[in-house]
C-alpha cells in the first residue's frame, strides 16, 4: 500500500464522518413536514435574516480585513506579533463567550453609551451583525493575509519605481492579483457567520420573527424536542452554506481557464 | 550622474558599509561581488526600497535619499523581473504612462519605439504570464525605460538566461544605452557581464567595496588577496622584496625558488622597501608555455618546469605546471589551438614565462 493510497484512502474516511452525519438525518424525514416548515413564515424570516446578517457582517469584516491584513502582511511596527495573535481570539474563545464579551461590555459606562446615543446592540439585530462580525473578523483578516503573503512585494516596489504612489501601487497590482483569494477569504467567513451561534444568542437572544437566525431557531427546535423541525433546518442551512462554497468553487475553477 | 556617499546598512549580523560610488552621466558601473556580499542592498537603498543607517544618494547632484520611491526618478529592473503577471506585454510596458496619467503621443511613440528596438512589437498583446524567460527580461527593460528616467539601477537581470540569450541582451543594452545616454548601475555576479558590459567597476566582499575603479585596471591590478580569490586567480605567491629599481621590483619567492621582475606603481614606492612581504600574482591566461627559451628571447620570468596535469574546458585547457624545485603549481590557461601547437602532455618538461608586465602586486 503506497502513501497515495493511504492519504486518499484518510481523506475518504474523513469525508465519510461528515457524509453519515448528513445522510443520518434523513432518518427522521418526512417530506410533508419538511414542505411545510421550510415554507413558513417563521423559517422564511429565519433564512432572510441569516443570509442578510452573513452578508453585511461578512462585507464590514472583509473591507476592513484588507487593509489591517496588508498592514501585517507588509509592514514591521510596535506590537505587531501581540496584534497578530489577538486576532486568533474568535479561534481560542468560545463563541458564547465572545457573545459574553459583548453583552458586558454594552453594561459598561461606553458600551451603554454607545447604545443610548448611536446603535442598539442587545436584543436586535444589529447585535447578530456585531456578534458574527466579532466572530469572523479576525479570521477574515489571517485568511486575507495568507493571500496577501502569497503576491510577492517586488510587484508593488517597482510599480511605485515606475511613479505610482503606494496605493495606487496596491490598486493597480496587489489588489488585481489578491482579488480571487480575497473573494475566497470572503465566501468562507460568510459560511462561518451563517452558521453563527453562540454569539448571536449571546447578545441577540432568542425572539422569533425578530432575531431567530437559523442557527438560534435550530436550537430553539432542539430544545423544544422538534427533531425533524430542527433535521429540516439543518438540512436547509447545509443546502445554503454548503451550496454556496460548491458553487464559487466550481465558478473559480472555470473562470480560472477564461 | 549618481552618486552613492558613505552609504551604511546594518541588518545587524551582517553590516555593508562605507559605500561610496559615481556613476558618471552615460556610462555603466557595475558592483560585482559574490552571492550575499550586499549588492542588493546597496541597490535597494538606492532605489528607496530600504532605508539605510547613514549615507545619502545623489542624482544630477540633488540629493534623493529622503523622496519617495516614485518620485526618485531612478528605474529599476530587479532580478525576478517582476513583470505584472495580470497584465498584457502592453499594459506591462506602458504602466508608467496609465499610472501617471500621460497622454503625450510623443511618450507613447516613445515607448513603442523601445518595444520595437528590444524587438517586443509582436508581443503586446500577449499575457504576461506567457512569457519566455529571454521575452520578460526584454518587457522589464522596455517598461523600465518608458518612465522616460535616464538612471537605471539593474540587479542581475540576466542571471536566469543561458549563455547565448544573455550576450544578445548585452549587446542590446550597450545599444541602447549608447542611443539614450543611459547612465546605468548594475549589480551581478558575473565576471564576464561585468567586464563586458561595465565601464567602471565596483568589487564588493561581505559588505564592503575592496576595489573601484575603470575596468582594466580593476583586471590588471587586483587589490587585496580577496578580490584576487574572487577573480579566481590562483597563481598568487609569497615573496620579500629584493630590490627597489627605477622602474622594477625584483622579488624572491621560496615557492617558486625563483627570483620575479615586474613593474611597481610610484605611489607604492614608500610601501616597498628591502625585506618587505609582498603577494604576487598573475592570471593563468597572462601565463605563456614556450616550447624553448630561443623562441621568445624578449620573454621575462622564464621558470622550467614540468606538467603535472592538463584540464580540457572546452575552448581552453588549463595546465598545471611545476616549476623545478618549487613547492607550487603555476595554472596556465591556453587555448585550445595552442595547446595543439605546443604538444603538450603530462610530464613534459616545459619553460613557462611569467611575463613582467602581466604580474601583479598585492601588498601585505
Amino acid at each position: 500500500m503506497n502513501f497515495k493510497r493511504v492519504s486518499i484512502g484518510i481523506v475518504l474516511t474523513s469525508f465519510l464522518i461528515y457524509a453519515v452525519l448528513i445522510i443520518s438525518l434523513f432518518y427522521f424525514f418526512d417530506i410533508e413536514r419538511f414542505a411545510e416548515i421550510i415554507f413558513s413564515r417563521r423559517v422564511l424570516f429565519s433564512l432572510r435574516l441569516s443570509l442578510i446578517t452573513a452578508t453585511i457582517s461578512t462585507l464590514i469584516s472583509v473591507i476592513i480585513a484588507i487593509p489591517a491584513a496588508y498592514a501585517l502582511s507588509r509592514f514591521d511596527f510596535v506590537a505587531k506579533d501581540l496584534i497578530d495573535t489577538l486576532f486568533e481570539l474568535p479561534m481560542v474563545v468560545s463563541p458564547a463567550a465572545l457573545g459574553a464579551m459583548l453583552l458586558i461590555f454594552f453594561n459598561n459606562p461606553l458600551g451603554s453609551w454607545i447604545q443610548d446615543n448611536y446603535i442598539r446592540f442587545v436584543f436586535t439585530a444589529s447585535g447578530i451583525v456585531l456578534a458574527q462580525f466579532i466572530t469572523i473578523l479576525g479570521i477574515a483578516i489571517r485568511l486575507v493575509k495568507a493571500v496577501l503573503d502569497e503576491i510577492p512585494e517586488r510587484y508593488e516596489k517597482v510599480a511605485r519605481s515606475l511613479g505610482s504612489s503606494s496605493f495606487n501601487s496596491f490598486m493597480t497590482i496587489t489588489f488585481p492579483l489578491a482579488k480571487r483569494g480575497i473573494f475566497a477569504s470572503g465566501i468562507l467567513v460568510w459560511a462561518k457567520a451563517l452558521g453563527e451561534f453562540g454569539a448571536t444568542i449571546t447578545i441577540a437572544g432568542t425572539m422569533a420573527m425578530q432575531t431567530e437566525t437559523l442557527p438560534v431557531a435550530i436550537f430553539m427546535r432542539i430544545s423544544v424536542a422538534d427533531i425533524t423541525g430542527a433535521m429540516s433546518l439543518i438540512l436547509i442551512l447545509i443546502i445554503v452554506g454548503l451550496g454556496t462554497l460548491y458553487g464559487v468553487r466550481i465558478f473559480w475553477r472555470e473562470s480560472l481557464y477564461d | 550622474m549618481i552618486e552613492v556617499k558613505d552609504l551604511r546598512i546594518d541588518l545587524g549580523s551582517f553590516v555593508v558599509e562605507d559605500i561610496s560610488l559615481t556613476v558618471e552621466e552615460g556610462t555603466c558601473h557595475v558592483i560585482i561581488g559574490p552571492t550575499g556580499s550586499g549588492k542588493t542592498l546597496i541597490l535597494e537603498s538606492m532605489i528607496g526600497f530600504r532605508e539605510f543607517d547613514t549615507g545619502a544618494v545623489f542624482v544630477d547632484d540633488k540629493e534623493i535619499s529622503e523622496l519617495p520611491v516614485e518620485k526618485r526618478g531612478v528605474s529599476y529592473v530587479p532580478q525576478d523581473l517582476a513583470i505584472f503577471p495580470h497584465l498584457t506585454v502592453k499594459e506591462n510596458i506602458m504602466y508608467s504612462l496609465n499610472v501617471n496619467k500621460i497622454k503625450e503621443q510623443k511618450r507613447y511613440q516613445f515607448v513603442m519605439e523601445l518595444a520595437d528596438k528590444l524587438g517586443i512589437t509582436h508581443l503586446l498583446n500577449r499575457a504576461a504570464k506567457n512569457l519566455s524567460g529571454g521575452e520578460e527580461q526584454r518587457v522589464a527593460l522596455v517598461r523600465a525605460l518608458a518612465v522616460g528616467n535616464n538612471f537605471l539601477l539593474l540587479d542581475e537581470p540576466f542571471s536566469a538566461l543561458h549563455e547565448g540569450m544573455k550576450k544578445d541582451l548585452w549587446l542590446l543594452l550597450k545599444e541602447i544605452q549608447a542611443e539614450y545616454n543611459l547612465t546605468i548601475l548594475m549589480i551581478t555576479h558575473d565576471l564576464e557581464e561585468a567586464f563586458f558590459l561595465g565601464d567602471q567597476l565596483s568589487l564588493m566582499i561581505n559588505g564592503k567595496i575592496h576595489q573601484s575603479g575603470n575596468k582594466k585596471c580593476i583586471y590588471q591590478r587586483p587589490a587585496t588577496i580577496e578580490v584576487a580569490n574572487f577573480f579566481g586567480i590562483k597563481n598568487l605567491f609569497s615573496t620579500r622584496v629584493l630590490e627597489v629599481q627605477s622602474k622594477k621590483l625584483i622579488v624572491e619567492s621560496d615557492e617558486l625558488a625563483t627570483k620575479l621582475e615586474l613593474p611597481y606603481l610610484e605611489k607604492d614606492k614608500n610601501k616597498l622597501t628591502r625585506e618587505n612581504k609582498v603577494q604576487v600574482g598573475i592570471r593563468a591566461e597572462e601565463v605563456m608555455i614556450l616550447k624553448n627559451k630561443s623562441e621568445r628571447p624578449d620573454r621575462d620570468n622564464l621558470l622550467t618546469g614540468e606538467v603535472i596535469n592538463i584540464f580540457e574546458k572546452g575552448a581552453y585547457n588549463t595546465v598545471l605546471v611545476e616549476p623545478r624545485d618549487s613547492k607550487q603549481q603555476i595554472e596556465v590557461s591556453i587555448p585550445n589551438h595552442a595547446f595543439q601547437q605546443l604538444e603538450i602532455e603530462r610530464d613534459k618538461q616545459v619553460i613557462v614565462s611569467l611575463k613582467s608586465k602581466s604580474l601583479f602586486y598585492i601588498l601585505d
